[in-house]
């Protein structure tokens, strides 16, 4: 079996907002020098749910992928160090200032140029943009039925069976092989990389490809493939006004706070 | 048997164990304000500095640069004067090595001692963040907080400090006779943490009084500060100071608890009265009670004993040979005796104490054990220092303040 | 854009279009204007009190496939259908309510027909140069807007950003038969678990009781439970306390998780970041409740405590029940003296 997990390298979703900034006029959020960079954690989630289905199967092949700047292969190097086997680093400045769009494109594109492909998996959406569309995305693209939410992945026999949370509790899926899954964080908390694994990952091997190595035309990939144009990027307005309650005991502010919310008839 | 995975990271590019570091607790903005330090984990005498307890009583301030400190050397001296950063780096220097340990460390150890309270833990270390976030909110903990909270340990560390003799600073300075005292004074500000104070002490039945806004401040007496190895330093373990560690200059006070270790100090004042700072008459203080009339600061720590290996959560260990190792240090001088007890503490005998033996630096030692029958042990540890000092040195008190009575380990061989 | 249809997917919740897909439907209706096409909602197992109930809240045309065992969210027969209704019909955008189901919907459909797609969107305007929507990122910490350059555009929309049409049984419509071939339906749902959950739904609750790391403890959430039943309200939670396993993670509020908008929503030992905002910044009315005066969660909130929630929220409940007791009175003694 073959499975490729697809990471975004974000800056640190725990760093403080106070961090960033938001330059309004080149539409950029820039996050303060030396702000870490690290794996997006649904992506991290993902990667952890393909080690759970390593280790349940004995064996499998997890390949590792990233579309980014030569920083994001600091990104693989963590996956490859959680356990992962190989690496594919996608990084060409044509794949620049694209959209959700241009990102599936390159990332299918790769994942079928890979070949043997069983299960695509990613995380529910990145921690830097939230959009959560890069892995129905490539599941539309390379025709491949997409579960979305995994809480759980379990691969028998050729056929994925997957616990999708829902609003009001969670779906049993199942589909035959190859699907594309995206992982939601009630999956549970991702492995540290061991040392065992880190120093196995300094070997293993990470190929980088270009555009053209995926024999993609430069009119679908970076600015020029985008299917949005980004018109404003601001942080919105915080309504003031908030009536603390006083009180010199806790016992004086609750009753304080039952009378305001009698007043205001939402008893 | 929980055996701990070794965690990997990368370390100048090359795959490696990961460093320890600091538990840290984080401001609002992200920054580290506090931090125990990974005890266990540590394999020499001196600890990295990301590996270095941090502990503030006040707010840590903005960093200034060397270029616009100054330090004022006043008071009660023939000529008083001001050093800029280059001035202090041009007189004499010397190294120390020694421990730095918060009064307050493995103050929870008492009450398990006293009254079977819960028994800290080494490595399963509380939500510094949390308090950080608490403490920089000025909120107080609830009483159900304090009695169920566990204490501070691991805030102790070792390292190698490179500064200023105080003794050449207040020779140049000229000390009068009558002065009794110098009071170092840093740039951190504050008011005073009730928190704090409630949670060390274990309860919030009594006043603390409000002092305002202060400068961190401490009266070290003259005989201390004219030691040789008290010295004002501006590097840490080879480099400049680290910001939170108290950059461009802090105070080293060997054998004399963290408290003392002034940080971002900028002014030195020889005095021929003892004045009344908040951090050495309210609180850092003995005492029996919060009412006691008597309640003098604390000074030299006592002897002090940690076991590293094995630790409690190490249990069940299988039958065969096992290492005993620990740290030793004393307040008042070097260690000169170690004395490990199977038998929880009927009979002793002395365990490998390692070179060198230095007066404010912690010495490892060791115990080759073998356990051949299964069952429970309590494991205890007993120093001695060069003073003829044997722990424990401190009494209770209710500040919980220098604690170095023996703590056994209780481990299951299987 | 004028004279292209509008188009809606509809979810149903025990048998009736949920509040989100008439709050959809009737963003639709108001992005269609006077100049716009026809309102199409996309409903696979409307029959034919479910379709009178969508033309009554502003659809002029309802697709569906007629087939019951589609009432819940199936993916792979759910995208089928929306792409065939949009095949046939050229919408200038598609709509759905930002839900699992929507969040799964959105961008398959949108890669499958060409589309571009947004989701998770709090404002959506129409101008001559198309459509531009506004939307949370960065944690809901910063907001986006952003226009599109395809011809069709599938948005996901974030509850309580919207309102829905008053129900107007004059209003007529008309049915389209969807015909779905299954056997292009690769992945099957095989079971559904579904939350016994308290009586009322966070989603639909009046009011809302959440908890987050400053509860210190899954103890905490009986204490949230209490005050609920009291003001006959649902137990939420943001994502710390989830993932510390201090209470499931359906009970999660935020960017991940439900998104509710109660009268009130009482915030207890929440911070206010943006994540959780994000799911509970559209209540009416916001109280926290919160050791530290400085918590974001301030800013957003109409009445604030700042003290221990284990010391407030029982003299609350008190409060409120003496309080209830006292209006009892005092009505039982006006109707005695009319």
């Amino acid at each position: 079996m073959h499975i490729v997990v697809c990471v975004k390298q974000v800056p640190d979703p725990e760093a403080a907002f106070s961090m960033f900034k938001v330059d309004e006029q080149a539409k950029k959020v820039i996050p303060a020098p030396g702000l870490r960079l690290v794996v997006s954690p649904f992506d991290e989630q993902a990667l952890e749910a393909a080690l759970r289905v390593r280790e349940a199967a004995g064996e499998a092949r997890i390949t590792v992928m990233t579309l980014g700047t030569e920083s994001a292969r600091a990104a693989l190097k963590h996956g490859l160090a959680m356990g992962a086997d190989d690496g594919v680093l996608l990084a060409d400045p044509a794949f620049e200032d694209g959209d959700a769009y241009t990102t599936a494109r390159v990332l299918a594109a790769a994942v079928g140029k890979l070949g043997d492909c069983d299960m695509v998996l990613t995380g529910r959406q990145a921690a830097d943009w939230d959009a959560g569309v890069v892995g129905c995305g490539i599941a539309e693209l390379l025709q491949l039925p997409a579960i979305t939410f995994a809480r759980d992945v379990k691969v028998n026999n050729g056929t994925v069976r997957v616990e999708r949370v829902v609003d009001t509790g969670c779906d049993v899926i199942e589909a035959p092989l190859p699907v594309v899954v995206t992982v939601s964080n009630e999956l549970g908390a991702a492995r540290a990389p061991s040392l065992r694994e880190t120093m196995r990952a300094a070997r293993k091997p990470v190929v980088t490809w270009a555009a053209t190595d995926l024999g993609l035309p430069p009119g679908d990939v970076g600015r020029a493939g985008t299917r949005r144009t980004l018109e404003r990027l601001f942080v919105p307005e915080r309504r003031g006004a908030c009536e603390l309650v006083a009180g010199a005991t806790p016992e004086e502010q609750g009753a304080k706070l039952a009378r305001c919310l009698l007043e205001a008839k939402l008893l | 048997m929980p055996k701990r995975e070794i965690e990997g990271d990368w370390i100048l590019g090359w795959p490696d164990r990961k460093r320890p570091a600091i538990v840290p607790g984080k401001d609002a903005e992200g920054r580290v304000i506090n931090g125990r330090a990974p005890v266990t984990e540590l394999a020499g005498l001196i600890t990295p500095t990301e590996a270095y307890y941090i502990v503030n009583q006040l707010e840590a301030p903005e960093p200034v640069h060397p270029d616009d400190w100054k330090l004022t050397v006043k008071g009660e001296v023939e000529r008083a004067f001001e050093l800029d950063f280059d001035g202090l780096m041009r007189l004499p220097g010397r190294t120390v090595r020694a421990v730095t340990e918060c009064a307050g460390n493995d103050a929870g150890f008492f009450d398990y001692l006293r009254t079977g309270a819960k028994k800290p833990s080494r490595i399963n270390q509380q939500d510094m963040q949390k308090r950080a976030e608490q403490r920089v909110k000025g909120e107080l903990p609830s009483s159900e907080e304090i009695s169920s909270e566990s204490t501070t340990t691991c805030a102790v560390s070792a390292g190698e400090f490179t500064g200023a003799p105080l003794a050449e600073i207040l020779e140049r300075a000229g000390v009068k006779p009558g002065a009794v005292c110098v009071r170092a004074r840093g740039f951190d500000t504050g008011h005073p943490d009730t928190a704090v104070i409630y949670r060390s002490v274990g309860t919030r039945d009594f006043q603390v009084p409000d002092p305002g806004v202060i400068h961190y401040e401490k009266a070290l007496p003259l005989e201390k500060a004219l030691d040789p190895d008290t010295i004002l330093a501006w590097a840490q373990n080879g480099e400049y100071l680290w910001h939170v560690h108290g950059s461009p200059v802090r105070l080293i006070v060997p054998g004399w608890s963290g408290n003392w270790w002034v940080k971002w100090v900028e002014a030195l004042e020889v005095m021929s009265t003892t004045p009344r700072p908040f951090y050495q008459t309210e609180y850092f203080v003995y005492g029996e009670s919060a009412q006691d009339p008597n309640k003098p600061p604390l000074t030299a720590m006592g002897v002090r004993n940690i076991i590293t290996e094995p630790l409690d959560e190490d249990s069940p260990l299988p039958r065969g040979s096992h290492m005993i190792r620990g740290r030793a240090w004393s307040g008042m001088g070097a260690i000169t005796r170690v004395e490990v007890s199977l038998d929880g503490g009927r009979s002793w005998t002395d365990a490998h104490l390692e070179e060198p033996r230095e007066r404010w630096l912690w010495r490892r030692w060791s115990y080759l054990w073998q356990a051949n029958q299964p069952g429970q042990y309590r494991i205890m540890a007993r120093a001695t220092d060069e003073a003829g000092r044997v722990q424990p040195q401190t009494p209770w008190n209710f500040q919980r303040k220098h604690f170095d009575w023996i703590v056994p380990t209780d481990v299951t061989i299987v | 854009m004028s004279a292209r249809s509008f188009e809606v997917v509809v979810e149903l919740s025990a048998g009736k279009p949920t509040a989100l897909s008439l709050e959809v439907l009737g963003l639709a209706r108001r992005l269609a204007g006077q100049d716009g096409g026809p309102v199409c909602a996309v409903c696979p197992a409307a029959d034919e009190a479910i379709t009178a109930d969508l033309i009554a809240h502003g659809a002029d045309r309802v697709y569906s496939a007629g087939e019951p065992l589609l009432a819940d969210y199936d993916s792979d027969a759910w995208t089928a259908c929306a792409a065939w209704a949009v095949r046939t019909s050229d919408p200038a955008v598609v709509l759905v309510g930002h839900t699992t189901s929507g969040a799964d919907l959105a961008p398959r459909l949108a890669f499958r027909v060409q589309a571009a797609v947004a989701t998770g969107c709090l404002g959506v305007e129409r101008n001559a140069d198309g459509l531009r929507i506004t939307r949370p990122c960065y944690g809901g910490n910063v907001h986006e807007t952003v226009s599109f350059k395809t011809r069709l555009t599938v948005a996901t929309l974030r509850k309580g950003c919207f309102d829905a049409l008053p129900r107007d049984t004059a209003r007529r419509g008309d049915t389209v038969k969807i015909p779905l071939d299954r056997s292009t339906l690769r992945a099957r749902v095989i079971e559904r678990q579904r939350e016994s959950g308290g009586d009322v739904r966070l989603e639909d609750a009046r009011v809302v009781i959440a908890g987050g790391r400053g509860l210190n403890g899954p103890e905490g959430f009986e204490v949230l439970a209490r005050l609920a039943r009291e003001l006959r309200g649902a137990v939420g939670a943001s994502r710390v306390p989830c993932d510390l396993g201090w209470c499931p993670h359906s009970m999660q509020i935020g960017l991940t998780g439900k998104t509710v908008t109660p009268e009130l929503y009482i915030a207890v030992g929440i911070s206010g970041a943006g994540h959780h905002m994000a799911g509970c910044g559209n209540a009416r009315n916001i109280i926290a409740i919160n050791t530290d005066p400085d918590a974001a969660i301030y800013r957003e909130a109409r009445w604030g405590v700042v003290g221990d929630y284990r010391k407030v929220i029982p003299p609350l409940i008190e409060a409120i029940r003496a309080l209830r007791g006292a209006e009892r009175k005092s009505n039982a003694t006006a109707d005695r003296r009319r």
